[in-house]
């Protein structure tokens, strides 16, 4: 579980705890990508353990890795190995942690996932109780026929 | 369902999905296309708000400006003469696509009654039509957002004598933060009264009204088409390369007699409608028979001319205002740019327009007059490719663009106490 980056010889090693109590060893520089994690430091200089309660270990692990290996290329092809609840979580983990890079990766990630779907996959994606009036989503529809023309199957 | 920091179900077997809160459902829908989000309306009453919210529009007009369109112009297009303007996204540009336009009855202009596109701002493209009346023209004006199928009425009416369009009218298109009002700017050259006469339009109003007349003369004054960048916007201003000194007529043939001390960036401030003028770049000290141009790069004014006939040199205003700030950004020989199959070409004497540069800095969009295509030019390695595209394109008319939810744009006067 835990990676050393090559070059920091003497950088010092945190564990962070994930909700599910699987730990990773991860470098400073690595834990301080995360916003929260950093602010934890600061406050509390001699911490060793951080817990972090709201993200499950495998969440953690990829989010780990991004930072890690992210830029340009990596980024690309990153989102396309997770299915859209996965994308979802990691978007609430990214979010938690406050890493900013991933939150906007995550957020473009999803929105090109639901670009040109029907309103009723999009609502089983986010679990969205439709409460329009059967004649609000008509007039809606009609006003903007344009936009429902070429949809994407679901 | 507004619950921070967002829970997440622990056990990892649980079955249920995750709920974002409505924050994160806001930025992941800012990064998505003004089409899915309008069928996205019809999602639930909360989201039909959420993006009708004038916040959520400006937040999605921000992140749309960093992945931009160029409007490509087609002039006397396949189709009975009519002039097309097509939307086409930066990012694939840059790919170099070997394709032809679609022919979409939708991005053409003669159904609109219009001829060429000013400008565009916030998505909205500003259009110009005319009809002949005798020696007289009627001009006129219409907005329109290709991206949210929004569309105008004609307004701003206005007539010229049979010359005057493309001579002595020059027209630009921009925005006023402060009040919220988009304006129409209209340079009048008024040779036998030896001034440039300025009207703008503030839309929503009914009449053009006029400003102080213009300090300078702008650049170029000879014939060309309305729709050719010859003005640029930038946070709220207007801005344009002009001659100082007392008007003369520029010929082609005029640039010997000018000296480079002459020039001039005349900015007008679309909230204070005052002028100011700035100096170009102080490296640019020597005149060439080559018109030097200004643009928009990375969100900075710039400034481009010709050195010697070797070298095509950009600079950049790194702070809006402040002369000293110019810093020459690129210096690029034309050896690099030529093309492998036109040698006939001479780049070092036509006219040159920056049109884009990417995110990261390394590939440059450029347009010469001379030439059919634009040119791809890659920063780091100095190679130059065309464009592959095979329509006609009036490269020199290509405006950015974005795809924006801005819905409405004509504002009634709103009388200030």
């Amino acid at each position: 579980m835990a990676e050393e980056k090559s070059q920091a010889s003497s950088s010092k090693m945190l564990t962070l705890k994930a909700s599910d109590g699987v730990l990773f060893e991860v470098e400073l520089n690595i834990a301080k990508e995360m916003k929260t994690v950093q602010a934890y430091i600061d406050d509390c200089e001699d911490i060793e353990t951080i817990p972090i309660p709201n993200v499950l270990g495998k969440h953690l692990a990829i989010v780990i890795e991004y930072i890690k290996k992210t830029n340009e290329e990596y980024d690309a092809e990153f989102e396309k190995q997770w299915n859209m609840d996965d994308l979802q979580l990691l978007l609430l983990a990214a979010n938690y942690l406050n890493i900013s890079g991933l939150q906007e990766c995550l957020c473009k990630a999803i929105a090109k996932r639901i670009e040109n779907k029907s309103p009723e996959y999009v609502r089983k994606v986010f679990n969205i109780e439709n409460d329009h009036s059967p004649e609000e989503e008509a007039k809606l529809r009609k006003e903007y026929k344009w936009a429902f023309e070429g949809v994407d199957k679901d | 369902m507004s619950s921070p920091p967002a829970k997440l179900r622990v056990q990892p077997d649980d079955e249920s999905p995750a709920i974002l809160p409505d924050e994160l459902i806001t930025e992941v829908l800012s990064h998505a296309d003004v089409k899915s989000l309008m069928q996205m309306r019809c999602v639930s009453k909360t989201w039909d708000a959420m993006i009708s919210d004038p916040k959520f529009v400006k937040l999605h007009l921000k992140r749309a400006s960093r992945n931009p369109s160029l409007t490509l112009f087609l002039s006397k297009s396949r189709i009975d003469g009519d002039n097309n303007v097509v939307p086409f996204p930066v990012s694939c540009l840059i790919e170099n696509p070997m394709i032809t336009l679609p022919n979409d009855p939708y991005f053409r202009l003669r159904a609109k009654e219009c001829r060429y596109v000013i400008g565009s701002c916030n998505g909205w493209l500003c259009l110009l039509g005319y009809s002949s009346i005798g020696a007289y023209r009627q001009i006129w004006l219409r907005f329109w957002n290709p991206a949210m199928h929004k569309m105008t009425e004609k307004l701003g009416y206005i007539w010229d004598n049979i010359l005057g369009l493309y001579t002595h009218f020059k027209f630009a298109f921009g925005y006023d933060e402060l009040s919220e009002t988009y304006k129409v700017v209209l340079l009048i050259l008024d040779e036998a009264r030896n001034r440039t006469n300025v009207q703008i339009l503030s839309l929503g109003d009914d009449m053009w009204r006029s400003i102080q007349s213009f300090p300078a003369v702008p650049l170029p004054f000879r014939y060309s088409n309305p729709g050719v960048n010859d003005v640029v916007y930038l946070n709220g201003s207007l801005n344009w390369l002009a001659l100082r000194d007392s008007f003369r007529s520029i010929g082609v043939y005029g640039w010997k007699n000018v000296n480079v001390k002459e020039f001039v960036i005349i900015s007008l401030d679309l909230g204070t409608e005052t002028y100011r003028q700035l100096m170009p770049p102080c490296g640019f000290d020597e005149m060439s028979p080559v018109e030097p141009s200004i643009c928009v790069l990375k969100d900075c004014l710039c400034f481009s001319n010709d050195y010697k006939r070797t070298d095509f040199v950009i600079w950049k205003m790194e702070v809006f205002g402040v002369e000293e700030s110019w810093t020459q950004l690129f210096r690029i020989s034309y050896q690099n740019l030529q093309s492998m199959h036109l040698d006939f070409v001479d780049l070092q004497y036509s006219q040159w327009l920056p049109l884009h540069l990417s995110d990261h800095g390394d590939t440059l969009i450029l347009a010469n007059k001379q030439e059919r295509q634009a040119i791809l030019y890659n920063l780091r390695d100095n190679r130059a490719v065309r464009t592959r595209i095979t329509d006609d394109i009036q490269w020199f008319s290509a405006k950015v663009h974005v795809e924006s939810l801005v819905s409405d744009i004509l504002k009634p006067q709103v009388h200030q106490p």
